[in-house]
């Protein structure tokens, strides 16, 4: 059933796939000019940029179809509403995997940069997270209230993550200490996985995902079209 | 067989095809063993429910004019002479019981009216 | 007496500005069931509902027996449903959307489909954003028909429709279910549709059931009376449906025919409603004492 899904989008949304398939191409055309120094982190600024991009595609697609008015037909397939979830969640992994495949093989080859570089790279949790807070935390608000639930999510992330500034800035120094800097601690590790152990950085962001999927799951079974 | 339905007739569609039908098998257009379309062709043809076409083949039915064998079809029956003679004589009655209300409106009298049967049979006959 | 196919227990939707009281409706197989009613009433919140488009607030829907809340998916592939104004992505031809839909179902009849297609004046080469919303509905019939699905659901499949596709396209429904396993539900507001070939007909009236009737009894049991205003006695006017006066006289509907007959003794016109008749008095609701 997730095949016949798949072959639905790949043929209702061809269009934004192709835009999305270009996408790598032009990033790479802008590794290509940066030389020296900072060309590992250029690299590495675009890939997580081009995974941003990708995040959101899953959402960009149910949105389309809100638009389109063709959720109706997607919602009245012989298919579970759980099973229209778990296509959005493999298109979001599916993209991610196959943009980071094409760069960081066309970095690779175009660029020759040393072992150490592209192991930091292909071993990070970064992707995992980028997922986790672009694609599966907003996943629910999108299915419940579209472009709007998208937006609210987005807003409700960034006065999070202003409130983060604002503690770490102005709160009370046991505050600092303490969570804050625990959490300050937990993304600086995810970006670079060396610093701690492999399966927290992999394992929270798969739990956390796989939370809101549940929660997902629940939304759309509950939406009325 | 040939039914024509009118949607301004005082009469329901079933009794419409009823006595359309029965007409046609007394008649003899509609002759013994003639095979009848199935309930649901005869409402797509007609573009009448089933629910229509089935209760006009039960009362064609009960009134032994058809006979419906499983899986096979409907078709006319072998006239239950006795029966259709009944059918016949209430039907005369019917219409005459007609004529009779029309005629008291009319404010015919009795007499009149048994005069003017008198002729209509004497002009049948001559 | 065939199986019932859909069975409506109960059904109840509450929005905030529009509620679906416990509706009760049952299909039994090889039956055209129209849904009538105006616009808002509900109709297409019913349909909605079935397909599992819109969760109910309480109340069961049935398919065969089962459930279709808990088996919804599954008992989808055996049925097909035609939304009302459908839509489709617009820069795609019609062949590409019908690949993406067909695949979902193995008991997809190309062949029919293309036939369908051929009827319907429709090119799979042609784009969705070409169609007008009359050729919209015609491809999602065409979908939905090259399929032997039990049940049709068929929202206001008329509307952007030709007088002349609209009765082709009720023969050829009617000749869908030439065997009793099949059923076809459709909404319509257009009085006329239902007319021919329907054989039960539902009538909702601001999300309330009004009746669920075979059209047979239906019109058996109501006549159109008209008659001067010195009929209507106080006694007689309460018993009327849908009561309309005029200085000339009075029309309505009423159940007891024969009664009224021997009561007028032929001072009052009394005739065969027609399903128009019907429904527009109905929706008018029950008569105020003159």
């Amino acid at each position: 059933m997730l095949r016949s899904l798949l072959l639905r989008d790949l043929a209702l949304h061809r269009r934004v796939l192709i835009t999305a398939a270009i996408l790598p191409f032009l990033l790479l055309i802008l590794v290509v000019t940066v030389q020296g120094q900072e060309a590992k982190d250029m690299a590495t600024a675009l890939w997580i940029l081009g995974l941003l991009v990708l995040a959101v595609l899953p959402h960009s697609l149910h949105l389309r179809e809100d638009r389109l008015g063709t959720l109706i037909g997607l919602l009245t397939l012989p298919v579970a509403r759980r099973e229209v979830v778990r296509l959005r969640f493999l298109e979001g992994f599916l993209a991610s995997l196959a943009f980071t495949t094409v760069y960081l093989t066309a970095w690779i080859v175009l660029r020759h940069p040393p072992r150490q570089e592209v192991l930091e790279l292909v071993s990070t949790s970064a992707p995992l997270w980028l997922l986790l807070v672009f694609m599966a935390y907003p996943m629910p608000f999108v299915l419940r209230w579209g472009g709007k639930g998208l937006l609210g999510a987005l807003g409700l992330l960034m006065a999070g993550f202003f409130l983060y500034v604002f503690l770490v800035m102005f709160g009370p120094r046991v505050l600092h200490v303490t969570w804050v800097a625990a959490f300050d601690g937990w993304l600086r590790h995810a970006a670079f996985p060396t610093y701690l152990s492999l399966g927290f950085t992999w394992g929270l962001p798969l739990l956390l995902g796989l939370t809101f999927y549940g929660v997902s799951c629940w939304t759309l079974e509950r939406v009325d079209a | 067989m040939k039914i024509l339905l009118s949607n301004a007739s005082p009469h329901p569609i079933y009794e419409q095809i009823v006595s359309q039908v029965r007409s046609q098998i007394l008649s003899g257009a509609l002759k013994e063993g003639e095979a009848l379309p199935s309930i649901r062709k005869l409402a797509q043809i007609l573009q009448i429910s089933v629910i229509t076409t089935k209760r006009a083949y039960d009362e064609l039915e009960r009134e032994g004019l058809i006979d419906t064998v499983g899986g096979k079809g409907t078709f006319v029956a072998s006239p239950n002479m006795e029966f259709l003679r009944e059918k016949r004589v209430a039907l005369v009655e019917a219409k005459l019981r007609e004529a009779v209300a029309e005629a008291e409106m009319a404010g015919l009298a009795p007499e009149d009216l048994h005069q003017m049967l008198t002729l209509l049979l004497e002009l049948e006959h001559a | 007496m065939p199986e019932t196919l859909l069975a409506f227990r109960g059904v109840t939707k509450r929005w905030p500005a529009f509620q679906l009281e416990a509706t009760d409706l049952d299909l039994p197989g090889g039956l055209i069931l129209g849904l009538m009613g105006a616009n808002g009433a509900g109709k297409t919140t019913l349909l909605k509902l079935l397909m599992g488009l819109v969760q109910p607030d309480g109340g069961v829907i049935q398919f065969k027996g089962m459930d279709l809340r808990e088996g919804g998916a599954e008992l989808r592939r055996r049925i097909a449903y035609v939304p009302d104004e459908p839509r489709f992505v617009p820069e795609l031809r019609l062949r590409a959307l019908k690949e993406a839909q067909a695949r979902f179902y193995p008991d997809w009849d190309e062949a029919r489909w293309k036939g369908l297609m051929a009827d319907f004046g429709l090119d799979p080469a042609q784009k969705a954003g070409q169609l007008s919303l009359g050729m919209r509905t015609k491809f999602a019939l065409s979908l939905a028909l090259a399929r032997s699905a039990e049940l049709l659901v068929l929202d206001e499949p008329t509307t952007g429709l030709d007088p002349v596709f609209r009765r082709e396209l009720l023969q050829r429904l009617s000749a869908e279910i030439q065997d009793e396993r099949r059923a076809i539900l459709f909404s319509t507001h257009i009085t006329s549709d239902l007319e021919q070939r329907v054989d039960r007909v539902a009538f909702l009236r601001d999300g309330r059931l009004a009746f669920c009737q075979d059209q047979d009894a239906l019109r058996d049991t109501w006549v159109l009376v008209k008659g001067g205003l010195d009929l209507l006695e106080p006694g007689i006017a309460g018993t009327f449906r849908g009561l309309r006066t005029t200085p000339f006289g009075f029309e309505a509907l009423a159940e007891d025919g024969e009664g009224l007959r021997r009561r007028f003794e032929g001072r009052a016109l009394l005739e065969r409603a027609s399903l128009e008749d019907i429904v527009v008095l109905m929706g008018k609701g029950t008569a105020h004492a003159a």
